[in-house]
């Protein structure tokens, strides 16, 4: 059961959680053993994995491994806190490698304790575009670990819900999904298909007009209010958190409080100037938002963008 | 073809199938170039819709009163008379009007605007001036379905102006035959793909008149067929508001980049809220769709079908297919037959 780890493989895992910490990679050869173990672990979880309060949930971190570390200074660290993560871990920012790494070694060492979800960047097309792949290949001159780790994604849960009654996933709700057992039917151990159900639970978007409408992020759909409240009654939930979009403030009520967006890499893409927000599920099922900052920076390259000679 | 429009004479280059039931793509090149930019996209488009890819003013074979009014407004107004003229004027212009009723009312023909550059600037503020359902008449000759930007950000070309002159400065002022021209393109990278500078650069260059001939050894005789140091006071113009103005369009947008640094923060920001489609061109240049035009045209196509704005007459082409794909999607929601994996 994947609560009950060997000795030794809780030692060798620490290892690498101290390493990770302390921003340095794992080797190819650990990063094999991990995603072996990682995949175990997944494997045993739903489309809608059950997980109990306390929890603290956490929206986007994008390879901002530092303001990861900002995250978990805020939130309190793995075990004594325990995490609930809705995706999108890698792309963008410049450590996914490190960020994906810890979060998949967290879920291996404490897998009743922390969570992670699938979002649509933990894809093998989208993270080919948008920099994980470029990254894998820069720090360990080869696509293997890039391999190793969209090989994982695909059993990452889709969805979960926090005691029955907060449904947490990355993107939104689904035209063809009604009910939990709809979503617990989907096979999810593949590639993020281009549409249908899977496709638009991490790629929807809560929008402020009724009904469904076409996303004009080219994927997914987006919902209306009377959707949101519709779902939630069906369900018998109290509240959808989701993350996938920026909002300024780190977090967002929408939808008459059916809805909250959450996202947690600061000042995205190191330019956004938004701020992060992780909420925290106490036992009696009370929210609290607590907003963090952009980590103060030390030897991270300074981002210099390049002016190009052009548009003529 | 030659079409008269505003006291001036547009040179528009038409491809692709003459029924218009399947919608038109509106293309607009970029500052210095002509719609002949266009070629080798309109390639891989011209089987399927109507391409139209007019030379503005002061570019390529267009010739009007006034060629140094290069302003981001008279742009805009020339771009939207003119797709006005090409559309009323089926009289003159047979191939654009769909042949199939030609005495009744027909629905206004979907377009899709697809710019580059400074192109992308204009398309943006045409399809700013689109009205809603509610607004549109009978008598609308056609309604834009689209947006397509290819390599423009405002923050990032307002950004690169100040280099702007001296860029200008380094280009050679005249070249002594047009392979000459195509291969400083190519050796300066601002075109990669040697098929592509071939079709276009030919019509970025005029012959310079014979007097010049005889002036100096070294002297060419093609030279730039607009002057653009001379466009500077319009740049800022071009590009000042442009990414809030693509952001709040309400109609579908796609924006086609060469690297994820061409976004400035306000399109950093509209992207992962979901605000318009992000497409990325690798191995292109700032003349994407002449150095990947395969690339640049399944995009376009993808685009286009997903949100129903070709192949479909009706403005309620995008209601439509939002219906179609609901039923699809709630078929696939139907009774979950059987245990499914992962639980």
């Amino acid at each position: 059961m994947s609560g009950d780890l060997e000795e030794a493989t809780i030692s060798c895992v620490d290892g690498w959680i101290e390493k990770l910490f302390d921003a340095k990679t794992l080797t190819e050869a650990e990063v094999v053993q991990l995603c072996e173990k990682a995949r175990e672990v997944l494997l045993e979880e739903s489309n809608v994995q059950p997980v109990r309060c306390p929890v603290t949930v956490c929206g986007d971190v994008h390879g901002q491994f530092h303001d990861l570390m900002e995250l978990f200074r805020i939130g309190g660290n793995a075990p004594d806190t325990n995490y609930l993560f809705m995706g999108d871990y890698v792309d963008r920012g410049y450590y996914s490698v490190e960020t994906v790494t810890l979060l998949v070694a967290l879920k291996v060492r404490y897998p009743d304790r922390v969570y992670i979800l699938r979002g649509n960047h933990e894809s093998r097309q989208i993270t080919q575009v948008y920099g994980f792949y470029d990254e894998c290949v820069r720090k360990y001159g080869n696509a293997t670990v890039w391999k190793l780790f969209t090989d994982i994604f695909d059993y990452l849960p889709l969805t979960a819900l926090v005691d029955d009654q907060i449904f947490c996933l990355h993107g939104g709700l689904s035209p063809s999904i009604e009910t939990l057992d709809h979503i617990r039917a989907l096979d999810r151990v593949q590639e993020v298909p281009h549409e249908g159900p899977m496709c638009d639970l991490l790629w929807s978007d809560p929008d402020d007009r009724y009904g469904w409408g076409i996303s004009p992020r080219g994927a997914g759909y987006t919902f209306g209010q009377d959707i949101s409240e519709q779902y939630n009654h069906t369900n018998g939930l109290t509240l959808i958190a989701r993350a996938h979009q920026l909002v300024m403030d780190g977090y967002n009520w929408s939808h008459g409080m059916n809805v909250v967006t959450i996202f947690s890499a600061p000042n995205y893409c190191y330019r956004c100037g938004n701020q992060a927000a992780l909420m925290e599920i106490d036992e009696r099922l009370n929210k609290t938002f607590l907003q963090f900052d952009p980590a103060p920076r030390r030897g991270e390259p300074h981002v210099t963008r390049r002016t190009p000679e052009y548009f003529l | 073809m030659s079409v008269p429009c505003r006291g001036a004479k547009f040179d528009v280059h038409v491809a692709g199938a003459a029924n218009m039931s399947g919608g038109l793509v509106f293309l607009l090149h970029g500052a210095g170039f002509t719609g002949m930019s266009w070629a080798p996209l309109v390639d891989h488009l011209k089987q399927l819709c109507c391409c139209v890819a007019p030379d503005l003013r002061a570019h390529g074979g267009t010739t009007t009163a006034d060629d140094t009014d290069l302003a981001a407004s008279t742009l805009v107004s020339d771009a939207l008379e003119l797709l006005n003229a090409l559309l009323q004027q089926h009289g003159t212009l047979p191939p654009l009007r769909s042949t199939a009723q030609p005495q009744q009312h027909q629905p206004p023909v979907r377009v899709l605007l697809v710019g580059h550059s400074l192109g992308g600037a204009i398309a943006v503020r045409m399809a700013a001036h689109e009205r809603t359902p509610q607004q549109r008449s009978d008598a609308d000759t056609y309604c834009i379905g689209g947006v397509v930007c290819i390599d423009v950000a405002e923050g990032t070309a307002l950004a690169s102006l100040p280099h702007m002159a001296a860029v200008i400065a380094s280009m050679p002022q005249s070249f002594a035959t047009i392979d000459d021209a195509i291969a400083w393109h190519l050796k300066s990278g601002s075109i990669r793909s040697a098929a592509a500078a071939r079709v276009t650069v030919p019509s970025r260059l005029v012959l310079a008149s014979c007097e010049r001939e005889g002036e100096g050894e070294g002297g060419g005789v093609y030279k730039w067929r607009t002057d653009l140091a001379c466009t500077e006071r319009f740049w800022e113009g071009w590009f000042m508001g442009l990414s809030s103005a693509f952001i709040n369009l309400r109609i579908p947008k796609l924006l086609i980049v060469a690297g994820m640094d061409r976004l400035d923060t306000e399109l950093t920001v509209g992207q992962i809220q979901g605000k318009f489609q992000l497409k990325l061109v690798y191995g292109a240049g700032h003349s994407v769709h002449e150095d990947q035009p395969q690339q640049v045209a399944s995009h376009v196509l993808a685009f286009a079908r997903h949100f129903g704005i070709l192949n479909v007459g009706s403005p309620q082409a995008e209601q439509d297919e939002l219906r179609a794909k609901l039923e699809r999607a709630r078929n696939l929601g139907k009774p979950p037959s059987g245990s499914g994996g992962g639980s």
